[in-house]
């Protein structure tokens, strides 16, 4: 205990006059009696029948002393150190991110941060107010200010730890406008610091107490996953898992891959602390289902960032229509066991051909009108090609390609000899990918959202069908045509938290539209302007998407190291102000003078009752 | 006269102080004595002696039986009545005005049968002393000096009583006062007893001797010796305070019963009229 006003102590020096007085009766009056003879004799039987007559003088004094020693104590405002801040307005700010699941305290952070809540609901008068807003993955005020103190605790009661990123810095924003706006606002801040950054939240003066959660760093978690194209083969897929251990000391970390339930990867490594180490495990071409990925390691308190999904789409068949063309051409686009070729002799087309098609070669006749919208690729300056031509240029010497571009990867261009090509005289919205010093030898590029792929020459009249570059050349361009067109190589994943949207057929109605989360519930998804909107996505799993009788999936993952580096804030820093954590010692002075004056009132109260019942006895 | 109502002395003169002892007194009375005297109340007889009175010869007799035999007679006699009032200051106040008005009254109807009356203020000594008178004319005399009687210094009754003159036959003590002295009252009783037939002790008690009206932590003061005494009160004290004083009266009386003295309490507040025409009647110290 401590006091505010030490020299109100000074005051029980008051004690000595009372007991002074008390003893030299200095307010005794003087009555005149016949005789004492009587008195005498009376006295000497009192004392004889009432021995405890002066103890019960003296309890008067003693409740008079007890009066005025508690009277005093109150003068000097002792106060106890406790969460409870000295607020006519609490405005709680409690973290719901997820590394407030972590479980280094009991139950897990969330839930001391809500019991230590409680307490400060409890603790306040029947004239205070309060208000929670909630940081989890958005902000919310999920009890505004109010007098009622259940409602704040089942308010508290309702809250759970999201496997998202939180939002603590929107929620000590409002909190501390809530108490620029009114008088005697305290904001108490019961979080294990979050992961964003407060520093350019000012408090403006405000009253900001900062209760922290958790005593532990130890956390291993996994911090990406990817699943690519595997560089070696178009038709395989790779899964990159980066795991981080935030803990201070060295530990094995086991990862586990399933598709669909079934094992496909386990994989154990050291894991010291603070260096990402990754993971890499093959996945077929052909596999589709659920990817689950889990990381166990021994000293890890945080559950949620331990497992990542992956909705893995089946690659899908690629429908080519090759118009002429020779049969080196066909074999090698079907080289891909994925596409499904129709050849045609140069001439029209029906548009049902056209339309049932992924992605249209053009290696010989004339290239017709109307292909807007589609994904073709000319393989030579055709009659209708998708570029202006000029002349016919010879020896045209490559200077440059673009490496990055997926129709030329593992392709060099600087040995290929060209005999002739035209001369591009109008790009018409396609980029060349191939440059030469007589102009551009491959363009690419979007037309009317169809992808275009168009060669300047004739393949031909190059050595380039004669090198392993052709195949690859075609492969990779087909493959960069029809992307668009299939459901790739993994479904979407999001974080945690973020919002997952889609753009929807023309019309979808938004019953036809259902989203059912990795707990099996329906989510609220919103349909406007033929997106698709799912804003609840605080749950790491995946998420099953049917639209009409189409489902599909796609999976939110926490991914945050933020929230994995569970290391607990020692202080909240501000624009204007280092709220240091509060353990109890300066969150809230409980101030007892209110109860010593009660006492003391309560001590007065029965030294006269006393007094009045030795008079009526 | 004013001392006492000149209603309640109308009352009064009809009345007479009772006695139980034949007493002897100096002069003749209207109380019966031992002596066998010459009222017309006959007595006995016994045999002539040379000496005797012939006045007194039963000459019916001596014609009878040839002897010479003397008749004897009850002879009346008068009483000292001597009231005693203790005027120490403790008796200051109602007390002593209360005791005052029945020691007068009381000599009202002692005069009135033709006793002698003797008054004396009794204190640390003999403060007052007016000799025995006699006859109703002698009322006012009486009267004076019971007024003239004040209450003075402590009480020391045993040396007040040593100065008061002793009187010649047989009296009554009618002693006035609160009892209210260190000494013990049997000592002072059998001093009394010693010198009259009959004693009767009028003890007087005021309010403030019964029941005190004082509250809390209060000095007591002594009016007599002015000691002092810190004493807290409240309702239950006064209770048991008033329970001792009770018990006290009561242990008074029993000794005054014991030696053979009247005692008769009386509170000050208590009606004169009423304690004289129905107390001291019933107990039959007036007739």
């Amino acid at each position: 205990m401590n006091f505010l006003a030490p020299l109100g102590l000074a005051a029980a020096a008051l004690t000595i006059p009372l007991v002074a007085m008390y003893f030299l009766k200095l307010r005794r009056k003087k009555v005149k009696v016949p005789s004492l003879l009587l008195w005498q004799q009376f006295h000497k039987s009192e004392q004889l029948a009432s021995p405890f007559e002066r103890f019960r003088r003296n309890l008067m004094l003693l409740l008079q002393l007890l009066a005025l020693l508690l009277l005093v104590l109150a003068l000097s405002r002792p106060y106890l150190t406790s969460e409870a801040p000295l607020a006519r307005s609490l405005v709680m700010v409690v973290d719901t991110s997820a590394s407030m699941g972590a479980t280094d305290v009991s139950p897990n952070r969330l839930g001391s941060a809500v019991d230590r809540a409680h307490d400060l609901v409890s603790s306040m008068s029947s004239s205070d107010e309060g208000m929670l807003i909630v940081a989890g993955p958005r902000t919310e005020v999920t009890v505004p200010f109010t007098r009622d103190k259940s409602a704040l605790h089942s308010g508290l009661d309702a809250l759970a730890a999201s496997e998202a990123r939180g939002a603590l810095r929107e929620g000590v924003q409002l909190a501390v406008s809530m108490a620029r706006s009114r008088p005697g606002v305290e904001v108490v801040v019961l979080s294990d610091g979050g992961a964003d950054s407060l520093a350019d939240v000012p408090t403006g003066g405000a009253a900001v107490t900062f209760i922290p959660v958790g005593r532990s760093d130890d956390n291993a978690a996994i911090v990406a996953v990817d699943l690519r194209r595997s560089p070696s083969s178009e038709l395989e897929r790779q899964l990159f898992v980066t795991t981080q251990n935030y803990g201070g000391d060295d530990q094995e970390g086991t990862v586990e891959v399933y598709l669909d339930g079934e094992l496909i990867g386990l994989r154990t490594e050291n894991l010291p602390p603070d260096t990402p180490v990754s993971f890499v495990f093959d996945v077929g071409g052909d596999k589709s289902g659920t990817i689950k990925v889990t990381l166990a390691a021994d000293d890890d308190y945080l559950e949620s960032d331990n497992t990542a999904w992956l909705a893995l789409a089946r690659l899908s068949q690629r429908r080519i229509t090759l118009i002429g063309g020779d049969s080196l051409t066909a074999r090698a686009l079907q080289a891909d066991p994925r596409v499904t070729l129709r050849r045609f002799a140069p001439g029209p087309i029906p548009a049902q051909i056209l339309d049932n098609s992924d992605a249209i070669v053009f290696a010989g006749g004339n290239v017709p009108d109307g292909l807007e919208g589609r994904n073709v690729l000319i393989l030579g300056p055709l009659p209708g090609s998708m570029v202006e031509l000029g002349d016919e240029v010879r020896s045209p010497l490559v200077l440059g390609w673009r490496r990055t571009h997926p129709v030329l990867r593992f392709v060099e261009w600087d040995q290929i000899i060209i005999s002739r090509t035209q001369k591009v005289t109008d790009n018409r919205n396609l980029v060349a990918i191939v440059d030469s010093d007589e102009g551009p030898l491959v363009l690419a590029g979007e037309v009317a959202g169809g992808r275009v792929v168009q060669l300047a020459f004739d393949p031909l009249r190059s050595d380039l069908p004669l090198r392993v570059a052709w195949p690859v050349t075609l492969l990779n361009a087909v493959g960069w045509l029809t992307e668009n067109s299939t459901t790739g190589e993994a479904a979407q994943a999001i974080p945690t938290g973020a919002p997952f949207v889609r753009r929807l057929p023309d019309g979808t109605p938004q019953d036809s539209v259902r989203v059912i989360g990795p707990d099996g519930n329906d989510v609220d998804v919103q349909v406007a302007d033929d997106l698709l909107r799912v804003r609840d996505t605080s749950q790491v799993g995946v998420y099953e998407l049917r639209i009409g009788a189409v489902r599909s999936a796609f999976a939110a993952n926490l991914l945050s190291p933020d929230e994995s580096e569970i290391v607990p804030r020692p202080d909240l820093i501000l624009a204007d102000s280092v709220v240091e954590a509060s353990l109890g010692a300066t969150a809230g002075r409980r101030e007892l003078w209110r109860w010593l004056l009660a006492l003391s009132i309560v001590a007065l109260f029965i030294e006269w009752f006393a007094y009045n019942r030795r008079r009526a006895a | 006269m004013s001392l006492v109502p000149p209603k309640l002395l109308q009352k009064l003169a009809r009345l007479g102080l009772s006695t139980r002892k034949r007493a002897a007194g100096a002069r003749q009375g209207e109380r019966r004595s031992i002596r066998r005297g010459q009222s017309q109340e006959f007595a006995d007889h016994r045999q002539y002696v040379p000496g005797d009175d012939l006045r007194f010869l039963d000459w019916h007799l001596y014609g009878r039986l040839d002897t010479l035999w003397i008749k004897l007679f009850e002879e009346e006699e008068d009483r000292v009545v001597q009231l005693l009032l203790d005027c120490s200051e403790s008796m200051d106040g109602d007390k002593l005005q209360f005791a005052r008005q029945l020691a007068g009254a009381l000599a009202f109807v002692a005069l009135g049968r033709t006793d002698r009356v003797a008054v004396a203020g009794l204190s640390d000594g003999l403060s007052h002393y007016a000799p025995p008178r006699r006859g109703r004319a002698s009322t006012h005399a009486i009267f004076n000096t019971l007024e003239a009687v004040v209450a003075s210094s402590g009480t020391d009754l045993g040396k007040a009583l040593e100065s008061y003159p002793r009187q010649r036959g047989a009296g009554i003590a009618l002693l006035f006062s609160d009892l209210m002295y260190e000494e013990p009252l049997d000592v002072v009783l059998k001093r009394l007893l010693s010198r009259n037939s009959e004693v009767h002790i009028f003890h007087i008690l005021s309010p403030v001797d019964l029941r005190p009206d004082i509250y809390g932590d209060v000095v007591l003061v002594d009016q007599e010796s002015g000691e002092e005494m810190h004493v807290s009160v409240n309702e239950r004290t006064l209770d048991r305070y008033e329970a001792t004083v009770h018990a006290w009266a009561e242990e008074t009386e029993a000794t005054c019963r014991r030696l053979g003295a009247k005692y008769v309490r009386v509170p000050t507040t208590a009606s004169l009229e009423h304690v004289i025409l129905r107390d001291l009647r019933r107990m039959g110290i007036v007739s």
